[in-house]
């Protein structure tokens, strides 16, 4: 039942991104089973053998006491991670064909990522970027840290061209731990030129994720009548026909999608396609699925 | 199939205003903001492809508007087997002119006709008609057959001309009328002289097919005497000179004997050496024919192949001269003697003048006169001026010349008008500058050279009809019409005092032909031709009952237009006798057209060329015994035009639309 609250038209209709991550997490969390593979409290996750230079605080003197061996007891509480979010505010991410405009799911879906994160405790930061880096907020699990995330995601607005280049450049000079990385954009621009500028942050250990946000017109225009189509980014114009937009547009854009899966995959990242008219759940849940690969 | 107006193609020229709208005014589609065009390949013609697709139906249909047009303009018609037009209108015209009457081409044309109405289809309707100079209908349109079958028995060779160009006239209005495909078919001698000037004239209207069916296989030599010239009236005991032209219509010269008859009895023969195609001219004088009217005939011997036009008929009658009055004052005698002398040296004797002073003018009563001459009388006694305004408005004639009596007194007689006097006697006025030489009193008078006049009179009474002006713009000769009558005003006097006039050549003429037309001759003619009217009365002879005897002895007019007729239209040659009371008999003399006789035929590439100019080209080429007819296709042609007229408005509202709803 409250899965429902995760459609994007019902969280259109609630004011405050801390409400709609509230009402994301909460019911996607009430949903799930109970699996060793998921959990949030300080539940025991494993045992691993001593080496020299771990931290004797984590050592089981309970175990040594009985077996004369060194082990460390992991809680899955003490794995924390950092999450740093990459979110396109380029004009093409204010498009939209209903209610919620891609730039508005992606802040859902960003606002939804940091509440989980918190509840995890895990550091969480954001970078707003067009073809400039807009908005920086440090990862972080300080107290208060939700609040400023929120609010530098209302902040944003759909702006200029995209540009992975420099919001990259400025994320990899301010990260300092491996972490997981999300990259929330509609990805218009060659698969190759994606996957070769997010390969550093690959490279540096981070696990990277990329969700890639799209209209459903835009992956199945519908026209009755030939329209002379602008490109809010270029301000390009074209006159494209309904029998074009119809037979030859789709397979293009599958096309597209599939090839920035596949160079994804072979990167070693993990693509995720979204469109706007689908609940959030799937992309939480393959946060989820990521974290805990990680871990 | 085949254009009636071609030229109207040339609207196809119109067929570029809408591929020029189509090229150069091509309305771009809305514009709508996309996320991203880097999916989308610049293949503009593949939405062009659509768009001109679709502009392609617009433009296709606009050009089918136009070109429909141009060629429902151009008059499109499709041929058929005639047996195939059910409904048509077959009209048997027969030729009933003078010709007709050489041979057996009456018989001919008939027996042709009955054949041709023998092989009328079911549903045809057939009319009746037979012309000359004008045409009949002789039955009505309808498909019985035994009246157009009466009706083409009935048709008798008549005496008028024969005129193709009047039967083209006719068959064009039959053919509007009919509203049916019309079948003309022309049984005739076709004759070249019933050719019309203007081969414009036998011009066929659409939807008409001409048949042309010959009565007459071969051009007939023919001698005929073509005009008599001899006086219709003569006054007095004289010798009348009769002239005759004999024409022979043939290659070779011949030998004829030409006759005078007077009231059938023979006056004179006289030979004459024909040239091949030319004339000859025989002359031969009449002593002293008897008083009253006389029957005339100069004919040929021996009998040609065309007997009916070897004679010519002419009328003649012998009349006392009607006196006319020369009004003068009584110690200038000048004018008189000068008048006088012009008039009897004119020689036509029709006029008896008497002199008259004024002082003797109180005894006399103008009606007795053919005209009346005032000249120079600056009054006039009271009983007889009132008398002579009376004879004016009942239609007698005065004839006023001003002279130096009027000129003192500054007023002329019978006129309010007042003048003025022009010249002092010394030096002349400007010579004569205008001449009004198509009317009756200056035709023939030349053209007054020389002529100088030294005193005249300026006035212009209203209404009046200036004839002759002087060179300054002073008018000299004018005539006015006072009720009935005629008022003639010569603005100078007729002595050789204030001009010099009478000393000049034209003097006798013009008093000649100014007193004929005063007296009323210039009416009267001896010989008219068939087709031409006879005026039956002046306007002073108004409500006078004339009757006219035809030269079948029976009345021409009914009651009614014997009472009110001014002109009886000559229809057939011979003698009519026209009866105005209290004896005023008088015999006129109508003959046929002399072009009646020339009998060479149409040549055979101008028959060609009048069918061509009609429908008739095609059933010739195609043979004798396949006869088509032209089906008019421009009603379709316009169909088609409307409803691509509709589609059109369909096909760009629907557009619009779109156009609308994408911005």
């Amino acid at each position: 039942m409250l899965q429902r609250y995760l459609d994007p038209a019902v969280l259109a209709g609630i004011s405050g991104l801390d409400l709609v991550a509230k009402t994301v997490v909460e019911g996607f969390v009430a949903g799930l089973h109970r699996s060793p593979d998921f959990g949030f409290s300080q539940e025991f996750a494993e045992y691993r053998a001593y080496s020299p230079g771990d931290d004797l605080r984590y050592v089981d003197w309970n175990v040594f006491a009985r077996t004369e061996r060194c082990y460390l007891k992991r809680y899955r509480g003490e794995t924390n991670t950092a999450l740093t979010v990459l979110m396109d505010a380029s004009a093409s991410m204010g498009f939209s064909s209903h209610r919620i405009s891609k730039l508005d799911y992606a802040r859902y879906l960003a606002a939804s990522l940091f509440y989980l994160a918190g509840r995890q405790r895990d550091a969480a930061g954001l970078i707003v970027f067009d073809d400039q880096v807009r908005n920086v907020v440090a990862p972080s699990s300080r107290q208060g840290q939700l609040s400023r995330l929120l609010h530098a995601l209302e902040q944003a607005s759909a702006g200029r061209r995209t540009d992975f280049a420099r919001p990259l450049l400025h994320l990899l000079d301010h990260l300092r731990r491996r972490g997981i990385v999300a990259v929330i954009s509609d990805f218009y621009a060659s698969p190759e030129e994606v996957i070769r500028t997010m390969a550093p942050v690959r490279f540096r250990g981070s696990e990277l994720i990329l969700f890639h946000v799209l209209d459903p017109e835009e992956l199945r225009p519908r026209f009755d009548q030939p329209l002379l189509l602008v490109d809010v980014e270029t301000r390009q114009s074209l006159e494209v026909a309904p029998e074009y937009a119809r037979s030859q547009y789709p397979p293009r854009i599958r096309g597209h999608v599939e090839s920035l899966r596949e160079l994804a995959r072979q990167a070693g990242m993990d693509y995720f396609l979204l469109e706007t008219d689908r609940p959030l759940d799937e992309a939480l849940r393959e946060y989820l699925s990521v974290r805990e690969g990680r871990l | 199939m085949g254009l009636m107006a071609p030229w109207f193609l040339a609207g196809l020229a119109a067929l570029s205003l809408p591929v020029w709208l189509h090229l150069l005014k091509r309305r771009r589609s809305p514009p709508r903001e996309f996320s991203s065009l880097l999916l989308f390949e610049r293949r503009v013609e593949s939405s062009l492809r659509r768009r001109r697709l679709r502009y392609l139906l617009l433009l296709a249909l606009r050009c089918l508007l136009l070109a429909a047009l141009a060629l429902a303009f151009a008059r499109p018609y499709r041929e058929a087997a005639a047996g195939a037009a059910a409904g048509r209108l077959v009209v048997l015209a027969l030729d009933e002119s003078y010709s007709m009457r050489q041979g057996d081409r009456m018989a001919r044309a008939r027996r042709a006709a009955a054949e041709r109405l023998a092989r009328l289809s079911a549903g045809d309707r057939v009319q009746v008609v037979a012309f000359s100079d004008s045409v009949r209908l002789l039955a009505e349109p309808e498909p019985d057959q035994a009246a157009a079958r009466g009706a083409i028995e009935s048709v008798r060779p008549g005496d008028g001309r024969g005129s193709y160009a009047e039967l083209v006239r006719a068959l064009g209005w039959m053919a509007r009328a009919a509203r049916v495909p019309v079948e003309a078919h022309v049984f005739s001698d076709l004759q070249r002289s019933g050719l019309p000037p203007s081969f414009q004239d036998l011009t066929l209207p659409p939807g008409l097919r001409l048949e042309l069916h010959p009565a007459a296989d071969r051009a007939v030599e023919n001698w005929t005497v073509e005009a008599v010239r001899a006086p219709a009236v003569v006054y007095g005991p004289q010798a009348v000179r009769v002239e005759a032209t004999v024409t022979g219509f043939a290659r070779r010269p011949a030998r004829r004997r030409v006759l005078l008859a007077l009231d059938s009895r023979l006056i004179e023969s006289k030979e004459v050496e024909v040239p091949a195609g030319g004339r000859a001219a025989v002359e031969f004088t009449l002593s002293e024919p008897g008083h009253g009217a006389h029957r005339g005939e100069v004919r040929l011997e021996p009998p040609d192949e065309f007997p009916d036009d070897d004679r010519r008929l002419f009328a003649l009658q012998r009349a006392d001269p009607r006196p006319a009055l020369f009004l003068h004052e009584a110690r200038e005698r000048r004018a008189w003697l000068y008048f006088r002398t012009a008039l009897e040296a004119s020689g036509g004797g029709a006029f008896r003048l008497e002199e008259a002073t004024l002082e003797q003018a109180g005894g006399l009563k103008p009606a007795r006169y053919a005209f009346v001459v005032l000249s120079d009388t600056d009054w006039l006694p009271e009983g007889f001026a009132q008398d002579l305004r009376a004879y004016l408005q009942g239609g007698g004639s005065v004839w006023i010349a001003l002279g130096p009596a009027a000129l003192a007194r500054r007023q002329a007689p019978l006129l309010d008008a007042p003048l003025s006097a022009l010249g002092d006697g010394a030096g002349s006025l400007p010579g004569v500058r205008e001449l009004d030489r198509a009317h009756p009193a200056l035709e023939g008078t030349g053209r007054w050279e020389g002529v100088k006049f030294y005193r005249a009179a300026r006035l212009e009474p209203a209404g009046a009809r200036v004839l002759a002006r002087l060179a300054d713009g002073t008018p000299l000769l004018m005539e006015k019409a006072v009720g009935a009558g005629r008022l003639m005003l010569f603005a100078s006097a007729l002595d050789n005092l204030a001009n010099d006039f009478p000393l000049h050549p034209s003097f006798v003429p013009f008093i000649e032909r100014t007193a004929a037309y005063l007296g009323g001759l210039e009416q009267e003619a001896g010989a008219l031709t068939v087709g031409t009217h006879l005026a039956l009365r002046t306007a002073a002879e108004r409500g006078v009952a004339v009757e006219v005897i035809g030269p079948d002895g029976r009345r021409a007019l009914s009651l009614s237009e014997a009472a009110t007729a001014g002109e009886l239209a000559l229809k057939q040659a011979g003698y009519y006798e026209v009866r105005r009371g209290a004896g005023r008999n008088r015999i006129v003399a109508v003959n046929p057209d002399p072009r009646e006789s020339d009998l060479d035929l149409i040549p055979a590439e101008t028959l060609a060329l009048w069918r061509a100019a009609g429908s008739a080209e095609v059933a010739g080429a195609r043979g004798e015994g396949t006869e088509r007819t032209r089906r008019g296709l421009w009603p379709a042609v316009l169909l088609i035009a409307l409803a691509a007229a509709a589609a059109e408005s369909w096909t760009a509202n629907k557009y619009l639309a779109g156009e609308g709803e994408g911005t």
